[in-house]
């Protein structure tokens, strides 16, 4: 009998208090993958979390390659791209349906929003979870969180909206603050300016908490204060947003805080004419990002082990000019220790993230991406400073710098604004900005192409999937 | 009776080729657990004392989730009683390739080809590129005038002879009763070098007492497969006919060719496959497993019967894997200064192991109350699958006598190990009421709950549940002047049951993040979205509706069965898109319902039965016919099937799956086409307004035919006489329409720098007035035709096939023939399978593995 009666208990212990029980024992995941409830919990997670969104955007689709030394540049006619067989020989062309360059194209929208989702999801959950931080950690994670939200979009804004000298009430992209499978509208280009000053605003408020900038420190996230985005970028990025809408008021204002704050340097001409060059000007970064593979990029692109399909260099005539090596810039540092011949060919190929020479020294001069530098601050402060001479001065100061002669202090505005543009064309070779700088000035032809601007060409199509599924 | 009479697969091999390729592979039980077919396969034949197979919501029921495609249980013989068994069996395997279905061009031909669709007419407008062409071909065409025409496909193959002996000595008494097994097997495969390697033992122990029964088996086997160091069959499908392997002393080469194009660096250096043969290499993978299953039966005297069960299984693997710096795989690193030249040769090294646990407790009743008959059960069962594996790459081997993986350079530059740690558990409980009434009218309640850690969070547990109603119309009174002489049995039964056809990945419900442990950021690892987790995730069910007859006539002369159903699948889970400023490019959501409605019918006749004289002559035939219809979609859907109108890699050589609502899921989409133009040899479309053009467009897309047949099922036969038994297993299929994807990628689309079929030469439009059924090689100007044939109503075929699977031929010795060296029950059988195939469609059999057929001989004995 009581066999029986035990027998029967058995069993309906296993039916029915099994499932409590049970659920617990089948709730197994993988090493790898953490469900949101356990990661976004603690300090650790959301650092978890955020580090996954760097790793994101600091990926080649994006930040890594495509959006900085390759297709951006590209677009900015950085690249002698003629050779028909070049897999960037359409996008030089601005054939914007060409495979190569429409999966570009893609990829900067989808990695581009994809880790704004991510950044949004970590902000949905981070207010909850305030308790568990640090002291400092909570505003920095946070902040940081919010800048790059703000940078991510206002990239997508200078890639694909409208060119801003046609008015500020064209319809752009959408501005995406919550994670939830809700397609969000287009909005003008005004609303995605003002909503990107609004996260930059809210994560100056919290940088704050750290203004120094630090590259060795015991904390790994403290150390290496310009690979995280700091105060500093938040507010470079402030002044580069303003120059876009055409606010130079503003743009003025942002870019002379982190010229006067007296945390940053130029670099001088020890740090270029060493035994270990520091070509990508590290001190100089307000905001970089790291990138593990330099290495593999630069067999890719950068010297003479890149396929002819790949290489993207350009030929000694295009150097000389861009650098006037024969009216004065033959001392520029840009030029002396940046262009490079590789192995036994003559070819000169740009050797800014050339790594190979210098693995034996400190680990902080390489693998960095700028992404905002402290030389563009001047450059912003002297096109939107109402005084000449204060923006003579300010281009000087960079020159000198960088080996360069002075300039005259009774130059005009236009031949300043000449100046202006060389030193954008000179100092962000390799980094992508160009091509935002003829789409904000509209340029009429671009350098070393002969190629006439127009707005088909700096207006690059959005990807299919956004129009199509994103009716808005 | 063997399974072979009802027309189930009689033989391991039987059921490879039934299931092997089956999407829908059923649940195979071997004496109460579960197992792979690999190990149904490896079973010896003789042992098998029953097999039946369940289909009904109500019999699968028992086996919850993992039962949608039905279930195959097998039981072995036990051991019997008595003094001292010994059981030998000796078998022969003989593995020959055919290579008829292969037609490839020879030498002349291929140059002829190469010829004709311009590749030797130089584009550019330098005199020296033409100049580089007429050399090329002078060169072949000297080469082939000398008597080069080398047949790849037969050099690396071999007729493989295999072997398997095993021993099973079985004793015991009333009480205990124990069996020991020993078996060898040594199979060799088609490619020259290739074999697998087996040993197992194992042992059976049982003990029986009044209502107590407690038996185990402990298997434990030990195998090693070896690939072939010739690589790859596909490779050897590709080589033109007019490179020689050899020089001129006869020895192997190592280059084939350098194919380059004037005015261009790149080149590809062809390697010659033959030439990796001559090396040292590696490659094979072996393993060690143990197997323990444990099962307890205990008898109440009250009706009651308890039953336990516990299975063990732990394997471990490892693979490895050799190539010298020899190695053809290493050819195209020319650079002798840079460090790839150095760190040539490659040794590949990967470790595994497993543990699963199984186990399960049943308890049943069953009494008799007046006329009825009632019967319950109540059962749980729980398993735990653990998968563990590490590999890692070494560089830098440069000659195969260091053929260790401790003797390489260097770890492959910037690589790091790979490996996998993965848990899945599974809990299920059952339950099952069943009551008779005068074995005339039955009715059947089963109820499961199957959670696991493949399911979602939220919904982890999933029920599922079956009725069914049975009525014995042979028991009625009214049948009682038939029963016994017409009517065997007339059985009419119907049920209705749910079951779940689907898994998700957790990452699905809940929003899930990996870490990217490729990429470091300044020294952490950082954690990213995988997917948007959709918390409202439910379970797809489908809802079986079933209605059935099993009949048995004239003393079990004719048997058949035949079932009628209508499943409906409701919350199909299918993927929604998003705009990629979403975040992601798809999510899941239950926004679907298929319908599929059928008919099957089993029927199995003893034409001849003369049981005294031991002659017997039946034959089975099972027919299906299934339909199915979409009865709703969600947009994701709809988006895809614009995706699959674009021409974005090359997607539209294929025709693509489009899903419709009123249509079936098994249509096939392509544009209409009118044929060849003799007058320039280009295809002639009908676009959907009626006109004709010669522009391909998605656009035009119709229905063209659907991929179902009307009809499929196998047909056998099996004749017994006196002591010779003649067993005839074939499948069949009718009413179906195909694709031919061979014409499209072989013939018309195939890349003419490598070896193409012969159609390509003799069916291909050249010249204006040519009749084809092909297009053209080159346009009217000459130049090569290199647009991509896109899904045609051309290429769509019937497809109606009758495949002679097996057939076997089994001689039983007569026991006073072998009782001389006091042998009994011996048995020698031969086997064959793929033998032929009748089919409105040739398609090429197979370009990873060349197509061959298997012939065994089997010696059986008891002693």
């Amino acid at each position: 009998m009581s066999i029986r009666k035990t027998l029967r208990c058995v069993l309906l212990v296993l039916i029915l208090g099994g499932s409590a029980g049970c659920s617990k024992w089948l709730d197994v995941k993988p090493k790898t993958q953490v469900g949101e409830d356990d990661l976004l919990t603690d300090e650790q997670g959301f650092k978890d979390a955020l580090i996954g969104v760097y790793t994101g955007i600091s990926g080649e689709a994006l930040y890594g390659r495509e959006f900085t030394m390759a297709m951006m540049d590209v677009l900015a006619a950085n690249y002698d791209v003629a050779l028909t067989s070049h897999s960037y020989n359409q996008a030089g062309q601005y054939n914007y349906t060409n495979a190569t360059a429409k999966s570009a194209l893609f990829g900067f929208w989808s990695t581009a929003y994809k880790n704004v989702a991510g950044i949004n999801n970590l902000l949905s959950k981070i207010d909850d979870r305030k308790e568990t931080f640090a002291p400092m950690m909570f505003e920095l994670v946070k902040g940081e969180a919010l800048g790059l939200r703000a940078m991510l979009h206002f990239d997508m804004l200078r890639a694909f909206g409208p060119l801003p000298g046609k008015g500020l009430d064209q319809t752009a992209i959408p501005y995406v603050t919550r994670f939830d499978m809700k397609v969000q509208p287009r909005l003008t280009v005004q609303e995605v300016i003002s909503r990107c000053m609004e996260d930059l605003t809210a994560a100056r408020a919290l940088l704050k908490v750290r203004l120094d900038v630090t590259y060795n420190h015991a904390d790994l996230w403290l150390a290496h204060t310009r690979n995280h985005f700091n105060y500093w970028a938040a507010t470079g990025l402030m002044a580069r947003i303003s120059l876009w809408a055409g606010d130079k008021e503003n743009a003025y204002k942002y870019a002379k805080e982190v010229i006067d704050s007296k945390k940053w340097n130029l670099i001088a001409a020890t740090a270029v004419n060493t035994l270990f060059p520091d070509r990508t000007f590290t001190a100089e970064h307000l905001f970089a990002v790291y990138l593990a593979n330099m290495q593999t990029l630069n067999a890719k692109h950068f010297n003479a082990q890149a396929p002819s399909t790949a290489v993207l260099t350009n030929r000694t005539a295009f150097i000389n000019t861009r650098f006037e090596v024969n009216s004065g810039g033959s001392t520029d540092y840009r030029y002396l220790y940046l262009w490079k011949t590789s192995g036994s060919s003559t070819t000169k190929y740009p050797a800014k993230y050339w790594i190979d020479d210098i693995l034996d020294n400190g680990s902080w001069l390489m693998r960095r991406l700028p992404l905002i530098r402290y030389s563009e601050m001047y450059y912003i402060a002297a096109e939107a400073t109402a005084n000449k001479e204060e923006g003579i001065g300010l281009l000087n100061e960079v020159r000198s710098h960088r080996g360069l002669q002075l300039l005259s202090t009774s130059l005009t505005e236009d031949q300043l604004k000449l100046e202006i543009a060389k030193e954008y064309r000179k100092e962000f070779y390799q980094e992508g900005q160009l091509f935002f700088f003829y789409k904000r000035t509209n340029a009429a032809v671009l350098e070393g192409t002969a190629r006439p601007g127009s707005e088909a060409m700096y207006v690059p199509p959005m990807p299919d999937d956004e129009i199509e599924f994103n009716q808005n | 009776m063997q399974g072979a009479a009802n027309g189930v697969p009689a033989s391991g091999a039987d059921f490879m080729s039934a299931y092997q390729s089956n999407p829908s592979m059923p649940l195979f039980i071997l004496d109460g657990f579960e197992v792979s077919l690999q190990k149904i396969y490896d079973l010896d034949i003789n042992r098998i004392e029953r097999m039946t197979i369940l289909k009904d919501a109500v019999a699968t029921s028992a086996y919850g989730s993992r039962a949608a495609n039905g279930v195959i249980v097998v039981d072995t013989k036990q051991p019997l009683p008595g003094r001292l068994t010994v059981n030998y069996t000796s078998n022969v395997q003989i593995t020959a390739p055919d290579l008829t279905s292969y037609r490839l061009l020879d030498a002349a031909g291929k140059l002829e080809v190469e010829r004709l669709s311009g590749m030797y007419t130089s584009t550019s407008s330098f005199a020296s590129h033409q100049y580089f062409w007429d050399k090329l071909y002078s060169k072949r065409k000297a080469d082939i005038e000398r008597g080069v025409n080398t047949y790849w496909l037969a050099k690396p193959l071999q007729t493989g002879v295999g072997t398997r002996q095993s021993l099973y000595v079985e004793g015991g008494d009333q009480y205990l009763r124990y069996g020991v097994s020993f078996a060898y097997g040594n199979n060799k495969g088609v490619m020259i070098g290739s074999g697998r390697k087996n040993y197992e033992g194992s042992m059976m122990l049982s003990y029986r007492k009044n209502g107590l029964l407690v038996r185990n088996q402990l298997t434990v086997n030990s195998n090693r497969a070896d690939e072939s160091p010739y690589g790859a069959f596909s490779a050897y499908t590709r080589l033109n006919p007019y490179w020689n392997p050899y020089d001129a002393q006869g020895k192997t080469v190592k280059t084939l060719d350098i194919l380059s194009t004037p005015g261009n660096a790149a080149q590809t250096i062809v390697g010659n496959p033959l030439y990796d043969a001559t090396l040292g290499t590696t490659n094979y993978a072996k393993y060690f497993g143990m197997v323990n299953n444990t099962m307890l039966e205990w008898r109440l005297r009250n009706g009651f019967r308890f039953t336990g069960k516990l299975g063990i299984t732990s394997q471990s693997d490892q693979s490895d894997k050799f190539l010298p710096a020899d190695h053809t795989a290493f050819i195209n690193i020319t650079d002798f200064n840079s460090v790839d030249y150095y760190t040539r040769g490659q040794y590949n090294r990967n470790n595994s192991s497993f543990f699963a646990l199984d186990g399960s407790l049943l308890l049943d009743y069953s009494k008799v109350i007046g006329k009825g008959l009632f019967y319950a059960t109540l059962g749980g069962s729980l398993a735990e699958q653990r998968s563990q594996g590490a590999g890692f790459e070494v560089r830098g081997f440069p000659n195969s006598r260091l053929d260790e993986v401790f003797l390489g350079n260097a770890y492959l530059r910037d690589s790091r190990p790979t490996g996998k740690n993965d848990v899945t558990r599974r809990v299920s409980a059952f339950s099952s009421l069943n009551y008779t009434w005068d074995r005339r009218y039955m009715a059947d309640f089963s109820f499961n709950m199957d959670g696991s850690t493949q399911f979602g969070d939220d919904k982890r547990f999933a029920p599922f549940w079956a009725f069914g109603l049975g009525w014995n119309l042979h028991e009625e009174a009214f049948m009682s002047g038939l029963k016994g002489t017409a009517v065997d049995r007339l059985k009419i039964r119907a049920g209705i049951g749910t079951t779940g056809s689907q898994q998700f990945s957790p990452y699905m419900a809940t929003t899930t993040y990996q870490y990217t442990t490729d990429r470091e950021y300044l020294g952490m690892l950082g954690a990213g979205l995988m997917a948007y987790g959709n918390p409202l995730l439910a379970w797809q069910q489908t809802m079986k509706r079933n209605i059935g007859m099993d009949v048995s006539l004239f003393k079990e002369r004719v048997q058949f069965r035949l079932d009628g159903y209508i499943e409906t699948t409701n919350d199909l889970l299918l993927d929604v898109n998003m705009p990629p400023s979403s975040g992601v490019a798809t999510y899941k959501e239950n926004a679907g319902k298929l319908e599929n409605r059928g008919m099957e019918g089993n029927l199995n006749v003893f034409l001849l039965r003369k049981e005294r004289q031991g002659i017997y002559w039946s034959v089975f035939v099972n027919a299906i016919h299934n339909r199915n219809r979409i009865k709703e979609i969600s947009n994701s859907l709809k988006k895809m099937n614009e995706n699959n109108d674009k021409s974005d890699n090359n997607l539209q050589t294929r025709p693509q799956l489009r899903f419709v609502e009123g249509e079936s899921v098994n249509a096939i989409w392509a544009v209409r086409s009118m044929g060849i133009d003799p007058g320039n040899g280009k295809e002639l479309f009908l676009a959907r307004n009626g006109e004709l053009t010669y522009e391909w467009s998605a656009a035009d897309k119709v229905i063209v035919g659907d991929a179902l047949p009307d009809v499929s099922g196998n047909i056998g036969s099996n004749v017994s006489w006196k002591g010779l038994q003649l067993g005839v297993y074939m499948s069949y299929e009718t009413g179906g329409k195909l694709y031919n994807q061979t014409l499209a990628d072989r013939i018309e689309n195939a890349n003419l720098r490598y070896n193409v079929d012969e159609r390509v030469l003799m069916g291909r439009w050249k010249k204006p007035g040519d009749a084809t059924y092909f297009k053209g090689l080159a346009d009217l100007e000459g130049r090569q035709v290199t647009e991509l044939t896109n899904a045609t109503s051309r290429f769509l075929q019937r497809n109606n096939f009758l495949d002679f699977e097996s057939i076997s031929l089994t001689y039983n010795v007569p026991d006073r023939y072998s009782a001389r060296l006091r042998m009994k029950n011996t048995r020698i059988s031969l086997q064959a399978n793929n033998m032929f195939r009748i089919a409105t469609i040739e398609v090429e059999r197979g370009l990873d593995y060349p197509f061959a057929r298997n012939f065994t001989i089997n010696i059986n004995t008891t002693f």
